[in-house]
């Protein structure tokens, strides 16, 4: 094998080839168990990754290790690692204390990829497109959501509303 | 192997199949490899094996190799009795996890030997067939 001047093998133009075309695989057998799946509980399990995702994220904007925050809030480490597992049934009064901690919107977010809502930093909003929900609730409640992070979130569509 | 891993629990375990196999497609798709979401520290040191952690209720452990920051590669498992403390104390789990861990020595050699990747966009490549042979499994 030929190597380059560091001692590391060189990259094929062959190799090269197969780096730029990635097999996909298709799986009856996955396929068959993903027709299998309960919406509801989709959704509560997307909700709960995602909440712990946002959980996540921004402790890390804050630069706040989980022991900080276990003390803030008043819990065991062991309980904040179990929040951020994606797994947890977070209760209302929860969501609410971390909320005011983290100074994070989480009460108006729908874990739905849909449901994304960002802010820009003129004075026009992006909305991406909803389900069923009318914009003027998003516009009352631009407030809180302004301050949280869509960071890494998809926008299926935007269009442009003005603020009063 | 993660076919396997379906197909030997989804009769006894559907519902938890089903939640496991959804939980990876949204950290594929949506929410990325957020450390918290997994055990690290399953297997040998340097293996980087993972599993899900645990939710309440559940029965079922699934092991998958940690490559890079934006790649997993799924193993098989099976179902840890609570009554059990590790994985070590039953021989499908061992064996799952020892098979596994095998895989991610091989693919970290074929890594070092430039004969297998992670592409910038977490895709795998590879120059060599990694033949799976029943055998082995055995």
């Amino acid at each position: 094998m030929k190597m380059d001047q560091f001692g590391r093998p060189q990259t094929s133009n062959t190799i090269k080839t197969i780096m730029n075309n990635p097999r996909k695989i298709k799986s009856d057998i996955i396929t068959n168990l993903r027709k299998k799946r309960n919406p509801l509980e989709s959704q509560r399990t997307r909700t709960s990754m995602s909440l712990a995702a946002r959980i996540s994220n921004r402790l890390k904007e804050l630069g706040m290790s989980k022991i900080q925050f276990a003390e803030k809030i008043g819990k065991k480490p062991s309980a904040i690692s179990r929040w951020l597992s994606g797994t947890h049934n977070f209760t209302s009064f929860t969501l609410s204390d971390i909320q005011e901690i983290l100074k994070i919107n989480l009460f108006n977010y729908s874990a739905g990829k849909d449901n994304v809502i960002t802010v820009s930093s003129s004075d026009k909003i992006i909305v991406n497109v909803f389900n069923n929900i009318e914009p003027s609730r998003y516009l009352e409640e631009l407030e809180i959501s302004s301050q949280s992070s869509a960071e890494g979130m998809q926008i299926i569509e935007t269009c442009d509303y003005k603020l009063n | 192997m993660y076919e396997q891993f379906i197909q030997a629990n989804q009769h006894n375990f559907e519902k938890e199949v089903v939640n496991i196999d959804e939980r990876l497609e949204m950290v594929g798709n949506d929410y990325g490899l957020i450390q918290e979401y997994f055990d690290t520290g399953s297997g040998r040191f340097g293996q980087n094996l993972c599993t899900f952690k645990d939710r309440p209720g559940s029965h079922l452990r699934l092991y998958f190799i940690e490559f890079g920051f934006k790649t997993i590669i799924l193993g098989s498992g099976g179902e840890k009795p609570k009554d059990k403390r590790t994985s070590q104390e039953v021989p499908i789990l061992d064996r799952e996890r020892n098979l596994i861990g095998l895989v991610s020595e091989t693919l970290q050699k074929a890594e070092r030997a430039g004969e297998f990747g992670i592409n910038e966009d977490g895709s795998i490549w590879s120059t060599t067939n990694f033949k799976y042979d029943k055998n082995d499994y055995e």
